[in-house]
């Protein structure tokens, strides 16, 4: 598993303990921005296409939000993804064979 | 929004138009809303906005820009999964790289121009494409390879010297403040307007003649000045 996909779904399954288990793009990068290669991870196409190709091998389930909530906010229709128990596997495997990646959210707790 | 976050998400949105060309529509109008969504958030997330619009524009432009590698790696994947290829990403490709090609040539070509420009061999006029002359020489003995090599330095730099004050100046008309910008375009139509009713006066006293009255001239023309003109000048409204 690349670290990014690492990142994304320990950043999604934080997301889920703080009562939000559904996320769209810009919140996993505003999730993830503090990480170390962040920089490199949050950028449009890196961001999207990692989304993508971890949805095609079922780590991450998505679907787009109704459009009444987008047009009562005013805003444009978010595509939500989901870690799926796949996903969670995948991240509890890479954690054993890598132990000290993903580093993001320990790195924001230190700092915090 | 200011304008230069306006801008930075119309080109992530040019961008996206470009790179998903020949992708069927329902692949297309995912990534294009995806990606609106983004731009959207970021340039209208509260946190992001206490930075200020400048700052969060620069950050929209870095992820767009620096993305751009990973863009085309997931245009030629999806292409492939969606059973189109890759011929419009080619064709893009293809002219991106032959400009790219010109503007290099432009920059650096006259340091690998065998010769200069303008020095004749009297000796070797109308050479064959050869050891001395690749493209072999003109009437006058002149380089032909380094003829244009010269040539497209100074047109493409010319050109770039006056194109980008003009595209500067047109973007920032798009930055101006929507009135300034409204004030420019009536002054500059009540310029042309009083040019027109010049011209016209200039006509009319050389066809009626001075002393002529204005009712024997033809309907819409005259010697007076036009009430649309009078119009302009007292509104600001052409």
């Amino acid at each position: 598993m690349l670290s990014i996909e690492a990142s994304l779904l320990q950043a999604g399954l934080q997301l889920r303990l703080q009562g939000t288990p559904e996320f769209h793009g810009f919140m996993i990068a505003k999730e993830i921005k503090h990480q170390k290669e962040a920089k490199r991870y949050v950028t449009q196409g890196t961001l999207y296409r990692a989304l993508n190709r971890m949805e095609n091998a079922g780590l991450l389930t998505s679907r787009w939000e109704d459009p009444e909530i987008s047009e009562r906010e005013g805003r444009p229709r978010r595509r939500l993804y989901q870690v799926t128990a796949s996903g969670e596997q995948a991240l509890a495997k890479a954690k054993q064979t890598t132990p000290d990646r993903p580093q993001g959210l320990e790195t924001r707790k230190a700092e915090n | 929004m200011n304008r230069i976050t306006i801008l930075a998400s119309s080109l992530t949105k040019w961008w996206v138009s470009i790179y998903t060309r020949g992708l069927p529509q329902e692949v297309k109008n995912a990534r294009l809303e995806e990606l609106r969504s983004d731009v959207w958030e970021s340039t209208n997330d509260p946190n992001l906005l206490l930075e200020g619009s400048t700052k969060t524009a620069w950050r929209l432009l870095s992820r767009l820009v620096f993305g751009v590698p990973q863009d085309i790696a997931w245009r030629i994947e999806a292409g492939r999964s969606s059973g189109v290829g890759n011929g419009e990403l080619a064709k893009v490709g293809a002219g991106a790289g032959l400009v790219a090609l010109l503007l290099l040539a432009a920059i650096i070509g006259p340091i690998f121009a065998p010769y200069e420009p303008l020095t004749a061999d009297n000796m070797a006029r109308l050479a064959a494409p050869g050891g001395h002359h690749l493209l072999g020489t003109n009437h006058e003995g002149r380089d032909v390879l380094s003829r244009p090599l010269f040539a497209l330095h100074l047109n493409i730099i010319g050109s770039l010297l006056f194109a980008l004050p003009a595209i500067a100046l047109g973007r920032l008309l798009i930055v101006m403040p929507r009135q300034t910008v409204a004030q420019v375009a009536r002054h500059d139509a009540c310029a042309a307007l009083e040019f027109e009713v010049a011209a016209r006066e200039i006509l009319d006293r050389v066809l009626c003649g001075v002393d002529k009255p204005a009712a024997r001239h033809p309907p819409g023309g005259g010697c007076s000045e036009s009430g649309s003109l009078r119009h302009c000048r007292q509104t600001g409204v052409p």
